[in-house]
């Protein structure tokens, strides 16, 4: 608690460093499944690790309603919000326009979040992971990347669950609504869009 | 020999020099000021800030020097200046039953409580020039009041409450939340046709244009969808700004503004209620009647889906009406014309010249071709 | 409808601030906020219109508005600016908008495509092919590409979520039936990622071809009709046409009087009233530097 009252994370510059934040997320979802490097907040808010906070001061305000997966929904992390970002927080995932998972682990299901409506696929949930490595070597997750910002195919690798798997088939299949998501950690971040086609594929197989 | 065309910059520089002097216009002539504007060209200070949707006359009245006049592009600038600004909060809803009325009227009552109240008004002048406003003579004042704010008669109850619980009017409709969606913050979302969209729509028509809402509301009245409105009542006059900082948490009044109100009655020309009385209403910053009895006849029309009554004219059609009445977006888009466009033109040019050569080798009475 | 009326006071920021008393890029921080959401959902969704409550500007609906908002929300200290209309950059209306990004950024601007990072157009795509590196911003004035057929947003609305483009079919099979072509030489629809009907702006369809499987991140504002959509980088967007009516571009039987290209869009510039004319590069870039390729002077008035 003290250390955010002392210290919240925030930008120094918030202009430009939000311009910067914004950049790299755009890039990533541009480009998905290769992870760029982003600007983090000094400071600290709470369990939020500091990629989710740089998004969440880049992306969130008073218009945007914000869930928090149960390690984060601590009243020190809802105070961060609110104050630093004027977000209100939701406890209803369907409801939220942005929503923060500390881990893989603690991701909710997509189904849980909101896909948008047919007219309105853009009324959908962004879910923010964070503690994600993009390690080659060592992780649960070896996937060929394809759809649109990805020049023929590419392959990711990531610490996202197995099941993770088969629950974005179907977002994705659900286009033009669904969920996107942006994987974080290492100081890096990666986008998922909606768009985005992953199939399960062992490292030997070279692709492309 | 041709060369590419340079000099946009020049050009520019030279159009911006030329719009400065004639702004200025005769120099033997005084400059005039922004207060002369603001206090001796009210109306049309009033007109601006309701269209851009900002009370400041101060800056309504730059506007309006700034723009030689042109009332459009005074709405214009002022807008654009709006954008910039960071918002503080939000005031609680103003209360137009405590406004202190400097003017009042209702024209479904012959008397009623509190009484009609004049005030000022073009309504019955003689539309004869008045030489003596161009310096031809000698220029009279009419004698002050007694008191400076003695005009002014405050708490006056509403005129249509006069009919009571009889049921005839009906109800104010309840306001689905206590926060009104801000059309500048949030896009508008068609069809924006339900009764929780009036607030969305009544936001959209004060700043629409006012004569565009005069058109539409005229032609209401002359049978393009039936709305035969009576003024319930008219006032005008000033209302307490009240605002409720969170950080203090007790409402604080940050000023007074001048409002002009209008509640329109109309009959209910549908079959799925009894026969009732329906309301129109209308609200806009300063003294302007015209658009204040306009917005209301417009809003009571675009409440034809809601009420069950047959939609058969355009006044009736959210879609149209709330797209079409911003007087920014209008004017932008009906002189971008005067940009540049000849790359499309030249890719039309050589399509017409493509499907004519086409046309001429299909038809052999034509002749020949040439080559 | 009512704002608080107070100078803008930013809290403690030692900004280097261009033009005084306003904010890096013209738009408040929560303006730019909101149209970056926007901008995210319509990358996410290649060719889906994604409303936006679109502000103001300095300039007119209809004159760029759209497409500054999204450079705007964009744009940071080191990016390099090019701004063009009619594929020009020194038409009024393209010096305008770079002058306003000049004196409200400080931002490097430049002519010269290949050194742009983000390229503002109206009516063009640049001859020079983009990179990776580099951000396509449009000027839209109408998104809807089905609005001819059916002048109902909500009704439009409904066809793109239902996938619904017979009309637009109709409309070309209508166009053979009469003309023998499908007459539209601009701003011709076309279909992104198998999905969306889109409309790429009143370019000619000269380039459309050069949208397909692009490099470069392209954003389309639209900002009197409050719309955002974009095409991500190597995404397939197909010109619509008919099996045996293909799409076709536009091609000159001369080359370009003044560089000699014989592959570029040509404007077509009047010399007298007896019909006299000539052909030049509409893009004054390319031209230029294919002249400097060949050894001939860069020629300019003052």
């Amino acid at each position: 608690m003290n250390s955010i009252t002392s210290n919240p994370a925030r930008w120094e510059n918030p202009v430009r460093q939000s311009q910067q934040a914004f950049r790299s997320l755009l890039q990533a979802l541009s480009r998905p499944c290769m992870p760029v490097s982003m600007p983090l907040p000094e400071g600290g808010a709470g369990s939020l690790p500091p990629e989710l906070a740089a998004i969440a001061l880049t992306m969130c305000d008073q218009d945007t309603a914000v869930w928090l997966s149960p390690s984060l929904d601590t009243e020190e992390v809802r105070r961060w919000f609110r104050f630093q970002c004027g977000a209100s927080v939701t406890s209803s995932p369907a409801m939220a326009d942005f929503a923060f998972a500390a881990r893989p682990e603690d991701m909710p299901l997509l189904s849980d979040l909101s896909r948008g409506e047919p007219e309105y696929p853009d009324r959908s949930t962004t879910l923010c992971v964070g503690g994600v490595s993009f390690d080659r070597e060592g992780n649960s997750l070896s996937v060929l990347a394809s759809g649109p910002g990805i020049s023929t195919s590419l392959m990711f690798y990531c610490n996202l669950p197995e099941e993770f798997l088969g629950r974005w088939e179907e977002n994705h299949q659900a286009f033009p609504q669904g969920v996107d998501v942006f994987l974080c950690g290492q100081s890096m971040v990666a986008g998922l869009p909606r768009s985005t086609c992953l199939k399960a594929q062992k490292e030997e197989t070279s692709c492309m | 020999m041709y060369v590419a065309v340079k000099g946009g910059e020049k050009a520019i520089d030279a159009a911006h020099a030329q719009l400065r002097r004639e702004r200025r216009g005769r120099l033997d002539v005084p400059e005039l000021t922004t207060e002369q504007i603001a206090s001796q060209l009210k109306l049309s200070v009033d007109r601006v800030m309701t269209e851009a949707s900002l009370y400041c006359p101060s800056l309504a009245a730059l506007t309006v020097k700034q723009a030689m006049g042109d009332l459009q592009e005074a709405v214009f600038l002022l807008r654009a200046y709006r954008t910039t600004l960071p918002r503080f909060g939000s005031s609680e809803p103003v209360d137009t039953s405590s406004m202190r009325v400097s003017r009042r009227i209702s024209a479904t009552w012959k008397d009623l409580p509190g009484g009609q109240i004049l005030g000022s008004t073009f309504d019955y002048t003689h539309r004869l020039l008045d030489r003596s406003l161009a310096g031809e003579g000698e220029s009279t004042l009419p004698p002050a009041p007694d008191k400076g704010e003695g005009i002014c008669v405050k708490g006056l109850p509403r005129a249509m409450s006069a009919l009571g619980t009889e049921g005839l009017l009906e109800a104010v409709p309840e306001a689905s939340s206590d926060t009104a969606a801000d059309l500048t913050r949030r896009p508008l979302v068609l069809p924006a046709d339900g009764p929780e969209d009036r607030p969305v729509r009544l936001q959209t028509l004060a700043r629409a244009d006012e004569g565009f809402l005069l058109g539409m509301a005229y032609s209401t009245q002359r049978g393009f969808g039936a709305v035969h409105p009576f003024t319930g009542e008219l006032r005008r006059g000033f209302v307490e700004l009240v605002i409720t900082p969170e950080e203090l948490d007790f409402p604080i009044v940050a000023g007074e503004i001048e409002m002009t109100e209008c509640d329109t009655v109309s009959r209910y020309t549908g079959t799925a209620m009894p026969p009732c009385l329906t309301r129109g209403y209308g609200l806009v910053f300063g003294n302007n009647e015209r658009k204040a009895i306009s917005m209301s006849i417009v809003d009571r029309a675009l409440r034809a889906k809601e009420l069950k009554e047959p939609e058969t004219g355009p006044a009736q059609n959210p879609e149209f009406v709330l797209l079409h009445g911003d007087n920014v977006d209008a004017s932008g888009f009906v002189q971008h014309i005067k940009l540049p466009h000849y790359v499309d033109f030249q890719a039309e040019l050589s399509l017409i010249r493509e499907l004519r050569a086409a046309k001429q080798e299909d038809s052999p009475a034509r002749g020949e071709r040439s080559c | 409808m009512l704002t608080l009326q107070q100078d803008s006071l930013r809290s403690g920021e030692k900004e280097k601030m261009p033009l005084e008393g306003y904010n890096f890029a013209y738009l408040d921080e929560s303006t730019k906020r909101m149209i970056r959401r926007g901008l995210l959902k319509a990358v996410a969704v290649p060719g889906y219109q994604v409303p936006f409550a679109g502000r103001e500007m300095p300039m007119p609906c209809g004159w760029g508005t759209g497409g500054i908002q999204v450079t705007a929300s964009v744009i940071g200290e080191e990016d390099v600016l090019k701004v063009i209309d009619q594929g020009s950059d020194d038409t009024t209306n393209a010096v305008s908008i770079r002058r306003f990004f000049a004196s409200t950024t400080g931002v490097k601007t430049t002519t010269h495509t290949a050194e742009a990072t983000i390229i503002q157009t109206r009516h063009r795509i640049p001859e020079h092919p983009l990179t990776e590196q580099q951000i396509l911003v449009y000027q839209v004035p109408l998104p809807e590409p089905l609005r001819w057929l059916e002048p109902s947003e909500k009704e439009t609305r409904t066809l793109h979520a239902l996938e619904e483009y017979g009309l637009m079919n109709v409309k070309i099979y209508e166009d053979i039936m009469r003309h023998g072509a499908i007459a539209m030489s601009f701003d011709y629809p076309v279909r992104v990622n198998g999905r969306y009907i889109m409309s790429p702006s009143p370019i000619p369809r000269f380039d459309n071809p050069k949208m397909h499987q692009c490099p470069a991140l392209q954003l389309f504002g639209a900002g009197r009709e409050k719309r955002l959509y974009a095409i991500p980088p190597y995404t397939d967007v197909k010109s619509l046409d008919f099996e045996d009516y293909p799409f076709e571009v536009q091609h000159w039987d001369e080359p370009c009087a003044l560089c000699g290209a014989r592959h570029t869009y040509l404007d077509e510039v009047v010399l007298d009233d007896t019909g006299k004319r000539m052909f030049v590069c509409s893009d004054s870039d390319a031209c230029a530097e294919n002249r400097a390729r060949q050894g001939m002077t860069e020629v300019s008035h003052d």
